[in-house]
């Protein structure tokens, strides 16, 4: 699936063994329907492994990290894992102010 | 700069908030829905980045605003699009300054529970006022919870 929108840009690519998805240009709070809209998709999936790739997303709100938490939720429940993949230096910094590092692995 | 008496009651800095009287000031009257408030902070952002703000700068004001303006449509204004949120901002060499009122019933800042405790990490939502008060040098509320001011002091 791939859906355009000019502030936020999300591409899901599945393979074998995980899911992957990943977020380009601006997390705002106007993007989020759809970005909770993604997330659920991948996590109703069959994937256990979900890959969020971060290495393009320039800005992230409280409320879409609502949608990651949520859907991390979601995996959760079901022995599933949410991996972040090389975000951005100022989406990190976003995510080690909250203090999220504690409950997503990074890499 | 002129001050405003209301204190920083979130970080306690000593960073003065520019009153009404100071010249500069525009007022935007915004409709309270998702769309409009986004635009209006676009738009914003755009004029910054050609005021010649620097990118972390832009940032930390985009993520500021967009908390404040998330938070008087969702919960001050209950998101009913019939009510209006007041974004007020003043940009000069040294900071930025904005207001953002809504037309809700105030809350009380002491109930906030702290997001980064371990028992809140995996709450989805609570997570902006704390980052208004990491990104911003000054943040406070009037008395009645209806109104946040935010500064920005420009390197």
């Amino acid at each position: 699936m791939k859906t355009n929108k000019k502030q936020l840009q999300i591409e899901i690519v599945e393979h074998t063994e995980r899911i992957v998805c990943r977020l380009q240009g601006k997390a705002e709070f106007e993007e989020c329907a759809l970005l909770q809209k993604a997330m659920e998709q991948v996590v109703s999936g069959p994937h256990k492994h979900i890959v969020l790739d971060l290495s393009e997303l320039t800005f992230i709100c409280s409320m879409a990290l609502g949608a990651i938490i949520t859907a991390h939720l979601r995996a959760k429940r079901k022995q599933g894992q949410i991996r972040l993949h090389r975000p951005t230096p100022n989406v990190l910094a976003v995510l080690e102010l909250t203090k999220l590092t504690k409950v997503f692995p990074i890499d | 700069m002129a001050q405003e008496t209301t204190p920083d009651v979130l970080s306690g800095q000593p960073v003065d908030f520019p009153d009404a009287n100071t010249p500069g000031w525009t007022r935007e009257v915004l409709r309270s829905d998702i769309h409009t408030i986004s635009q209006a902070n676009r738009r914003f952002c755009d004029f910054l980045r050609q005021s010649h703000v620097n990118e972390e700068t832009l940032f930390a004001v985009k993520l500021g605003l967009e908390e404040a303006l998330a938070n008087a449509v969702k919960h001050g204004n209950q998101r009913d699009p019939g009510k209006t949120v007041v974004f007020r901002h003043l940009v000069t060499p040294q900071y930025i300054a904005v207001t953002v009122t809504d037309q809700g019933e105030g809350f009380n800042l002491g109930a906030v529970p702290d997001p980064t405790l371990d028992e809140n990490l995996e709450v989805p939502h609570g997570r902006g006022i704390m980052l208004m008060r990491a990104y911003l040098d000054h943040v406070s509320y009037n008395a009645a919870g209806t109104q946040v001011c935010m500064l920005k002091l420009r390197p």
